[in-house]
């Protein structure tokens, strides 16, 4: 090969790769725009899990009391989990657990990566045009909490964070920091006196070093943060309640996990789990 | 001594974190390889390319690194996992971080194989053709194997990367190192020590590698010099 001719080759090969890649994105944008034919008969997504013999839930295993993993036996434990597989055991199907940050679950049931949210997931205006949810299982109260020698006393307005000048924590993506944002729009908070946290944990690390005044959460994760810190509830207030999470449309599926929750509900078994779950 | 050494609950306890962090060692580790072979088996063409490829091999590379470098390996992770998804296709969380990581370290990995492959002397290549071989067999008999050898300091500081990289792979729901470190964080409701006892983990994967290419790197500095 003369040294035209080596680097003749070396240009069709570049040439070459840069087609393979225009290629590829080219049918990739073709396969998009294409309108799937209809499927011939639609199957539903219950008549899948059946088949399969398991449903795939999603979840956020960081957030007890609701979802944890058991160090021992390594296992998803919880009050959600319990529900979950207690439902599971009456459609005749196995749990496959899938977890995953609590942001990216509403996506995973989107696109079919899971079946089902299970995590603590309450019912918020935005997520309702996008899933479908199940009756719910448990009405659990927001609190306010501030480290246990504070001198704040209770209140019964949320406004009262901002009339005390209370520097709040809250967590990303939660229903709380939906109520706190919205004081703020009604300029009751100050802007500046609100901190997102992604975690509970380290919102509560910051209560009792003082780099926060208060926080707020889901009362029964205030019920077990309180068994092992330091921390008092000055403010309770209704919050939406809490339901499984099934894809838009699948009427099947979501009709399944609902008898079969009246189902537990009727047996007593979803007072327990909550019995057993919230007892601190 | 008699008996079993008796430890103070406190270490019992951190033992026992220790144990359930690391049975996540296994993921991190599969996805560094995976990673750095993709990485390698698209990098190393590239950079070929890019030195002997002439005006447009160059332009292609260039571009490729210039993208691959810019976009946060984060974002490459959803787009495989939650972008593409068919009937017929669906890409696991895993497969998602594998290709991610893999295909941004292509770009970093041709960067380093480059500068490699140029600082082995033109000299060689003009002596390796005046001998008949064409450009490619002197490309893979006398330029690759030197350069490979003097790319290995910063091919090893990229590995060093990529094994903390991976602790992005949580986002999909990949339960690596950082994530079982994330499930004791919140059972014991402790977010110290088991963020300190990860950090040991990656400091010991990570030191040893960074150690040996500081090694390496002095070998080469002196074989520079020495030829």
């Amino acid at each position: 090969m003369s040294k035209a001719e080596g680097s003749k080759s070396m240009q069709i090969i570049a040439v070459a790769l840069i087609m393979l890649l225009v290629g590829v994105g080219a049918g990739y944008l073709y396969s998009q725009s294409q309108i799937p034919p209809p499927p011939p008969k639609r199957v539903s997504l219950l008549d899948k899990i059946k088949q399969k013999g398991q449903i795939v839930v999603g979840t956020s295993a960081d957030y007890p009391p609701y979802e944890s993993i058991d160090e021992k036996t390594k296992k998803i434990v919880g009050l959600d989990a319990d529900i979950v597989e207690a439902v599971a055991k009456e459609l005749g199907v196995t749990v496959s657990w899938q977890d995953m940050p609590f942001d990216s679950l509403v996506a995973a049931l989107q696109t079919g990566k899971i079946d089902m949210i299970a995590a603590a997931m309450g019912l918020k205006a935005e997520r309702i045009p996008v899933m479908d949810y199940s009756i719910s299982y448990e009405q659990g109260d927001n609190v306010v909490v501030v480290k246990g020698d504070s001198t704040v006393g209770t209140f019964a307005d949320l406004a009262n964070v901002g009339k005390l000048n209370l520097k709040i924590g809250v967590q990303t993506g939660t229903i709380q920091e939906g109520r706190v944002n919205d004081q703020v729009k009604d300029g009751k908070i100050k802007k500046e006196n609100v901190v997102s946290y992604q975690r509970v944990d380290l919102m509560i690390s910051d209560i009792i070093a003082g780099r926060i005044d208060a926080a707020m959460i889901d009362k029964p994760v205030a019920d077990s943060f309180a068994t092992r810190y330091p921390i008092k509830i000055v403010y309770t207030e209704w919050a939406p309640p809490k339901c499984l999470w099934v894809p838009k449309g699948e009427k099947e599926l979501l009709d399944a996990v609902n008898t079969a929750m009246l189902k537990l509900y009727a047996s007593g078994v979803i007072q327990q789990l909550i019995n057993k779950w919230h007892s601190t | 001594m008699t008996g079993t050494p008796h430890l103070p609950p406190f270490f019992d306890t951190i033992l026992s974190h220790l144990a359930f962090i690391i049975e996540g060692l296994p993921v991190t580790l599969s996805l560094t390889v995976y990673g750095m072979s993709l990485g390698f088996l698209l990098g190393l063409p590239m950079a070929i390319l890019r030195v002997y490829g002439g005006a447009n091999g160059r332009l292609f590379v260039v571009s490729y690194e210039r993208v691959m470098r810019s976009v946060p390996p984060l974002v490459l992770i959803f787009v495989f996992y939650f972008g593409i998804h068919t009937s017929v296709f669906d890409v696991p969380g895993f497969l998602a971080v594998a290709l991610a990581l893999g295909l941004c370290s292509s770009g970093y990995q041709s960067q380093i194989f480059r500068g490699a492959l140029e600082s082995i002397g033109s000299g060689q290549m003009d002596a390796a053709r005046s001998l008949g071989m064409g450009r490619l067999q002197a490309i893979r008999f006398i330029v690759a194997p030197q350069a490979l050898r003097f790319a290995l300091p910063s091919w090893a500081n990229e590995l060093a990367t990529m094994i903390k990289d991976t602790s992005l792979a949580f986002v999909v729901g990949v339960a690596e190192l950082m994530r079982r470190t994330d499930y004791v964080r919140a059972a014991t409701y402790d977010p110290l020590i088991p963020f300190l006892l990860v950090a040991g983990i990656y400091f010991a994967i990570v030191f040893p590698i960074t150690r040996i290419a500081g090694t390496w790197g002095r070998e080469k500095k002196r074989l520079v010099v020495g030829g």
